[in-house]
């Protein structure tokens, strides 16, 4: 045997190996979140938590919401947190330095005026240039810094948070109104509990009204539409999942509930003032979270509200989705290396020994895999030293998995939570759960690789987000920062 | 009868058809194929579900559009109650016990007895669902009974606050205090400490429904040596809520011999709420405790209690605490405590907290 024909067997063998570990992994992660979705269902029916009479039981959340160059939509955005349905909330806009109106639109909207307000934190940031407050709402403020980026204007707004909770979002996020009393819940439930994710929702071609999604329905556009598979998929299956198994390692950047003073204690968003850097700031918070409480032996529970939801936009077009992937492998990528030791250390428990590696070898470098699989199962075939048969039904089998795993989440949505009522809609999805195999898959891939590679070189930039706003006309807003749509992990 | 060349002779065979090359080939498109079939299956069932889910939500909505105008009609109009009683199915009972279910927390006094005396034939319906191997259903079942079916299944729904599930514990911990009767006080305080790991603000909040009848339940777990610091902790501030002055002294007792800090916290927020001039040297004595949480409440407790002769203490807290929480409590204590000319100074001042003076001074607060 050749040298060539080793590496090619072992090419082989190796991608063989990673595709009955990543689908042993999404068969059991699929299987205990219908599980945990079909308890949770019969639960919510008995729990009303925060019923009118026990508002004073909400702990009152602080929602901070990072803007940079949001003048066309960030008014919009804020009359959607404004409408939020809570008992006791604050709202705090960090304008990053825009270069735009952003500030001043805000100033003329919702009649700021100059305040004094002092940190209850000092954790590192750029300079703040003002505090304001909203006179006719109180609960509305905004901090005017310069520029620092997205996890240093977080940090610049859990400086002036004052509240028990802190609930991070994007500024182009819109939170359903009853998003808060939702996803607070762990919070009263489990007093270790120290990170709460919400459920991100594609808003694409929804009808929006007010700030509320009103009727919901499947994008036109086909990348769109396939990334709400996606998203079901990754927020159903992989994140029910793994907070099942106390495993939990993303929360996403566009919506989160953290105890502030946790977040404060671990150092803060990795920032260059802070801790370090990174591109993937709201998945490092998460995983630092994990490893500082656990080395200081102190309880840290991140858990997973299914049913708070929150509505972003989707790219829809190749160039600005492949630069959205390559962003999260590199978060993915620096997050994990930076906290490298947790790996197979029995000392964090599942997270260490299996969700770590899990996220590092098959999230991290499976797409790497997939395309070398690819390329050597193709090399196989023509060198005569597989058979097409075998490759055929491999390739089969892998389908086979893929779509039973979309399957499973279309399923979970419908049973649990049906928030599309056109069942061209749902037919729609399950034929998306098909179509994704063939290109959108390798293309994906491609684009992770890329990102890993991107990440491996040492490359910071966010990249530019385009968007079309919530029923308004396309706008373009380029960023050094830009508040893009919200990582959906592996599932 | 199978002798013992059996297991041979389908060797044999097998390998006269398959190698195990083939058989492996043949493992793996099968494996997909039942992967597909599972698929397909579920898409299917996912859409029978919905149909089904659609057609019965439309019944039911017929059938509650009903119910909600004949039990319109007997609230606000001339409606029979036993007409609307006689038009209950024996299949629909569970249904109807829903629906009244959404409507009893709407409504109180009057209008609240004529849904429960409408849910009272149909409660016993539910009763096998206590028994329920779902937790939920079990939850369910005990929210209804709770909520429609009290005093009369009183019995079983203290059982359920022994239920193995803590959320079916909790469900009937909930509504035995949404009963606004201090009847049950016993019974929850009994069993609190499987509560424990709840938020405190969220169990203060369900006792303090309990309403002043339950107040002295409250004070004899606050006063009790031997139960949990968090329990006596979480009835101290049921007590704050209750604005109950009879347990001022408790408080202060509490206050002055016990260690633990949540505990102490809880007693200084009863006494800020019902304490009285006799307690204030406990409370100054708070002021310079090591542990922020007694700090905290303390300077809260002094600026509701505090006299002139505090003030200072207020100001010292307010500019040189070293955490700003305090600080910024005691300056909001200075203020209530009428102060706000030592605020003003601070905030023309150069002092590094001048700014937490004009803060407190213009703040308009969210809530």
């Amino acid at each position: 045997m050749t040298f060539g024909l080793v590496v090619l067997a072992a090419v082989n063998g190796l991608v063989l190996v990673y595709f009955v570990a990543i689908n042993l992994v999404y068969m059991i992660t699929s299987a205990k979140a219908l599980h945990v979705i079909w308890r949770y269902r019969a639960r919510l029916r008995a729990f009303n938590l925060l019923d009118p009479s026990r508002a004073q039981a909400a702990p009152p959340i602080t929602v901070l919401a990072p803007a940079y160059n949001e003048a066309l939509t960030c008014v919009e955005s804020v009359r959607s947190l404004l409408t939020l349905d809570y008992p006791r909330h604050e709202i705090i806009v960090v304008n990053d330095g825009s270069q735009d109106e952003t500030m001043g639109v805000l100033q003329s909207a919702f009649a700021l005026a100059p305040r004094a307000r002092i940190a209850t934190a000092d954790l590192d940031t750029a300079a703040v240039r003002g505090v304001y407050q909203s006179r006719p709402h109180p609960n509305l403020w905004v901090i005017d810094k310069e520029n620092g980026g997205k996890a240093d204007a977080l940090n610049a707004g859990l400086n002036y948070c004052n509240t028990p909770l802190m609930c991070a979002v994007d500024a182009d996020t819109l939170l359903e109104r009853d998003a808060l009393t939702r996803i607070v819940r762990p919070f009263l439930e489990d007093a270790d509990t120290v990170a709460v994710g919400g459920k991100i929702r594609v808003v694409n071609d929804c009808t929006v009204q007010s700030g509320i999604v009103t009727d919901a329905r499947l994008p036109k556009n086909f990348l769109a539409a396939i990334q709400t598979v996606e998203y079901l998929r990754a927020f159903l299956v992989g994140r029910v999942g793994w907070a099942a198994f106390n495993a939990s390692l993303v929360i996403s950047g566009a919506f989160g509930l953290f105890s502030r003073g946790a977040v404060v204690d671990a150092g803060g968003y990795g920032s260059k003032r802070t801790t370090g850097e990174t591109v993937g700031e709201d998945m490092e918070l998460v995983v630092r979270m994990k490893r500082l409480f656990t080395d200081r032996g102190r309880p840290c529970a991140i858990q997973f509200v299914p049913d708070s939801v929150a509505w972003t936009e989707a790219p829809e077009s190749y160039r600005v989705l492949g630069r959205q992937r390559d962003r999260w492998q590199r978060g993915l990528i620096e997050s994990l290396l930076r906290h490298r030791q947790m790996l197979f250390n029995p000392r964090y428990g599942p997270t260490g020994l299996v969700a770590f590696p899990v996220f590092l070898f098959l999230e991290g470098l499976g797409p790497v895999i997939e395309l070398v699989g690819y390329v050597g199962f193709s090399i196989a075939i023509l060198s005569g030293q597989a058979s097409q048969a075998y490759v055929i039904g491999f390739f089969v089998l892998a389908f086979a998995l893929g779509v039973s795993l979309s399957t499973v989440a279309v399923l979970i949505e419908e049973v649990a939570f049906a928030r599309y009522t056109r069942t061209s809609d749902v037919l729609k999805m399950f034929s998306l759960g098909i179509l994704e195999n063939f290109g959108y898959r390798q293309i994906n891939s491609f684009w992770r690789v890329r990102g890993l590679y991107n990440s491996l070189i040492g490359r910071k930039t966010w990249g530019k987000m385009e968007r079309k706003g919530f029923g308004a006309k396309q706008v373009s807003s380029s960023t050094a920062q830009a508040q893009l749509p919200p990582r959906p992990p592996a599932a | 009868m199978v002798d013992a060349t059996t297991p041979l002779q389908a060797t044999d065979v097998a390998a006269r058809f398959l190698s195990p090359g083939e058989a492996l080939l043949l493992l793996i498109l099968l494996t997909g194929a039942v992967f597909l079939a599972f698929s397909v299956v579920m898409a299917t069932w996912t859409l029978s579900f919905r149909a089904r889910k659609l057609a019965v939500g439309r019944r039911v909505q017929d059938r509650t559009a009903r119910w909600q105008f004949e039990l319109r009609e007997v609230l606000y109009g001339d409606g029979s109650l036993d007409a609307l009683r006689a038009s209950i199915d024996d299949g629909n009972r569970v249904e109807f016990l829903n629906f009244l279910l959404e409507y009893a927390r709407r409504l109180d006094g009057e209008e609240h007895e004529v849904v429960r005396s409408l849910a009272e034939p149909h409660l016993a319906k539910i009763l096998p669902y206590l028994d329920h191997r779902v937790a939920g259903r079990r939850a369910r079942a005990v929210q209804t009974l709770g909520e429609l079916g009290l005093p009369g299944y009183a019995e079983q729904v203290i059982s359920a606050l022994d239920d193995p599930s803590p959320d079916v514990a909790m469900v009937a911990a909930s509504t035995l205090a949404a009963a606004e009767d201090g009847t049950y006080a016993d019974a929850v305080l009994a069993r609190m400490e499987r509560f424990a790991h709840w938020r405190l603000d969220f169990l203060v909040a369900m006792l303090s429904s309990m309403g002043a009848a339950a107040a002295p339940a409250f004070r004899w777990t606050l006063a009790d040596d031997q139960a949990v610091p968090r329990v006596r902790a979480v009835a101290a501030d049921a007590l704050a809520q209750l604005d109950d002055a009879a347990s001022a002294d408790l408080a202060h007792e509490v206050l002055t011999t016990q260690a633990e800090v949540e505990l102490r916290a809880a007693t200084l927020r009863l006494l800020a709420s019902v304490g009285r001039g006799e307690h204030v040297d406990a409370i100054r004595l708070a002021v310079e405790d090591h542990a922020l949480p007694t700090r905290l409440h303390a300077v809260r407790a002094l600026g509701s209690l505090g006299s002139e002769d505090d003030l200072d203490t207020l100001y010292a807290a307010a500019t040189d605490d070293p955490s700003p929480w305090v600080a910024i409590a005691a300056a909001r204590a200075l203020k209530e405590a009428g102060g706000a000319d030592r605020l003003e100074l601070l905030a023309g001042s150069d002092h590094s907290r001048a700014a937490l003076g004009l803060q407190v001074i213009s703040e308009v607060r969210s809530w």
